[in-house]
């Protein structure tokens, strides 16, 4: 236990606080981007259903950004810089280096999700009952476990610019597919189908029903759970594959 | 501690170790020896666990490699340097002493490491020889019976590897098993109790550095002469003759016989006899050209 709790402490300060990446991408961005779209281009959209969606949205965004970026090279450089040989080498397992990875990660979108409702709340005088803020932020926390397997997954590769560039390449269409940026409505009805299937879309979708007092449906629940499934079957996977060449 | 049985190591087509056996005893201080890829790493990564032999058995401290209890009493300073971003020197110790049960404090590690005057910089920003000081004392982390070191002293400069031999021979006093390899091999030279040098996937010797100057051609005479070198290279025991200008270096597998042979000549063709035993880096190099 203290293991974990001095790994999550200084995991903590080098991979979030005293990343100014973090802060900037995960964090400043989505806020901007909240702030840009709500406050500023005010007068060409919309009313407070739109900023309390809007809301939701960045808040998904920071979490795609957070657990396929920040996850993904956190895990990666710890397997570049030695750490997890040195884990091999001493009495520490690695269910104890990866849940302390979770439970910072945990902390981290329960984290992003407040900063990021509590400035929205403030700037665009949202008012919502305490359930709703309390299960919305709820639920995106819960459903932020297929992105951290996300995350957890480009890790596995073995280059710095392919982390990168996957990264990027899977969390801006998944954002851009999930309708995070804008209504997938404008979209054509084949990027509209594929979205829905992927695995952003329902948990942004649900999170705006939950704030909405609106009914989900049952299927984008199963959607994200399918996904969690299938996702955590390709970690195993790909953290058996490793574990395997590593012996070869 | 260690105990290696018919251990073969094979990487594709290539055997890097083929059937070798070793026990290793509590407080021996044992210098690897090979040149590159001749499997030294290769060997220490298989006690580790971090590689699974092709044949053979490994147990170290009574368990197999890959058994997580005895890592408690093992340390292990690796080639590679654990360079975290953003963590300064006392977060990572800090970091590292929280995976043993009895580890050293921070402190003692610094100064351990002759880092204190470095504690509180990035780790990022240390220089190499302040990393490997570093490495060594995340290996020292959980006060180790057994401590392995694989090119600690690369990268150092001379003071820092001094003060590094300075602190092994203290680990050496206080019977601390170590099994070190090293490109300096007037390091393991003065430090190891027990030589084991390792050359086409087996150990060409196990043994001290005495036994392995006598086995090996261990004799040197030097001497000055104008006599040309093809005098004394058919004499009995001479191994190799070198001549530069007036001095002369026989490689001998004994001395007396040649010295014998040398007496009447001392003080008229011959002058400034001198006998010694080879060092390590001799015996080392004469090996790796047979």
């Amino acid at each position: 236990m203290q293991t974990m709790m001095v790994q999550t402490k200084i995991d903590f300060k080098r991979a979030y606080w005293r990343n100014p990446r973090f802060v900037i991408f995960s964090l400043l961005m989505p806020i901007a981007f909240y702030l840009l779209f709500t406050k500023v281009m005010k007068q060409s959209v919309m009313n407070a259903a739109f900023n309390r969606q809007y809301m939701v949205s960045m808040a998904t965004y920071s979490l795609v950004l957070n657990n396929t970026f920040t996850l993904s090279t956190l895990l990666y450089n710890d397997a570049r810089d030695g750490l997890v040989s040195l884990i091999d080498l001493s009495p520490t397992s690695h269910r104890t280096y990866y849940g302390a990875k979770l439970l910072n990660l945990g902390l981290i979108n329960a984290l992003t999700i407040g900063v990021i409702f509590i400035v929205a709340g403030i700037s665009n005088q949202i008012h919502l009952a305490w359930s709703s803020w309390l299960l919305t932020t709820g639920w995106l926390w819960f459903a932020s476990i297929p992105l951290c397997l996300i995350g957890i997954s480009i890790s596995f590769l073995t280059d710095e610019n392919q982390i990168q560039l996957v990264s990027s390449l899977l969390a801006f269409p998944l954002a851009i597919l999930g309708g995070l940026w804008w209504p997938t409505e404008i979209m054509p009805k084949t990027a509209r189908v594929i979205g829905k299937h992927l695995p952003v879309y329902p948990i942004n979708h649900i999170g705006q029903a939950l704030i909405a007092h609106q009914p989900a449906h049952l299927g984008e629940y199963g959607i994200t759970l399918l996904w969690a499934g299938l996702l955590l079957a390709i970690v195993v996977y790909l953290n058996h594959h490793k574990r395997g060449a590593m012996h070869a | 501690m260690i105990e290696i049985k018919q251990v073969t190591m094979q990487f594709e087509q290539q055997v890097v170790l083929n059937q070798v056996d070793l026990s290793v005893q509590p407080g021996e201080i044992v210098g690897l020896v090979g040149a590159n890829g001749a499997g030294k790493s290769t060997l220490i990564n298989l006690i580790l666990g971090r590689l699974q032999p092709t044949a053979g058995e490994i147990r170290i401290l009574g368990q197999k490699p890959t058994e997580k209890e005895h890592f408690n009493l093992l340390g292990a300073m690796m080639q590679g340097n654990v360079r975290l971003a953003r963590v300064s020197v006392i977060e990572e110790l800090e970091l590292v002493c929280s995976y043993y049960q009895q580890p050293r404090s921070v402190a003692e590690l610094l100064t351990l490491a002759d880092l204190k005057a470095q504690a509180h910089k990035m780790v990022s920003q240390l220089s190499g020889g302040q990393l490997r000081r570093l490495s060594f004392a995340l290996a020292m982390a959980g006060n180790p019976d057994l401590l392995f070191l694989d090119e600690p002293t690369v990268g150092m400069d001379v003071g820092s590897r001094q003060k590094f031999w300075q602190q092994i021979e203290q680990l050496k006093e206080a019977g601390k098993t170590i099994i070190v390899t090293s490109h300096y091999l007037e390091e393991i030279e003065h430090i190891a109790t027990r030589i084991l040098l390792l050359k086409d996937g087996q150990f060409q010797f196990d043994g001290d550095l005495a036994t392995l100057q006598q086995q090996f051609k261990g004799t040197q005479i030097r001497f000055t002469t104008d006599l040309p070198a093809a005098t004394f290279a058919k004499w009995p025991g001479v191994i190799r003759v070198t001549k530069t200008g007036a001095k002369v270096l026989l490689q001998v597998t004994k001395s007396d016989p040649i010295l014998s042979q040398l007496a009447p000549m001392m003080g008229i063709q011959v002058h400034d006899v001198q006998v010694q035993a080879s060092s390590l880096n001799e015996i080392y190099s004469e090996m790796m050209e047979d």
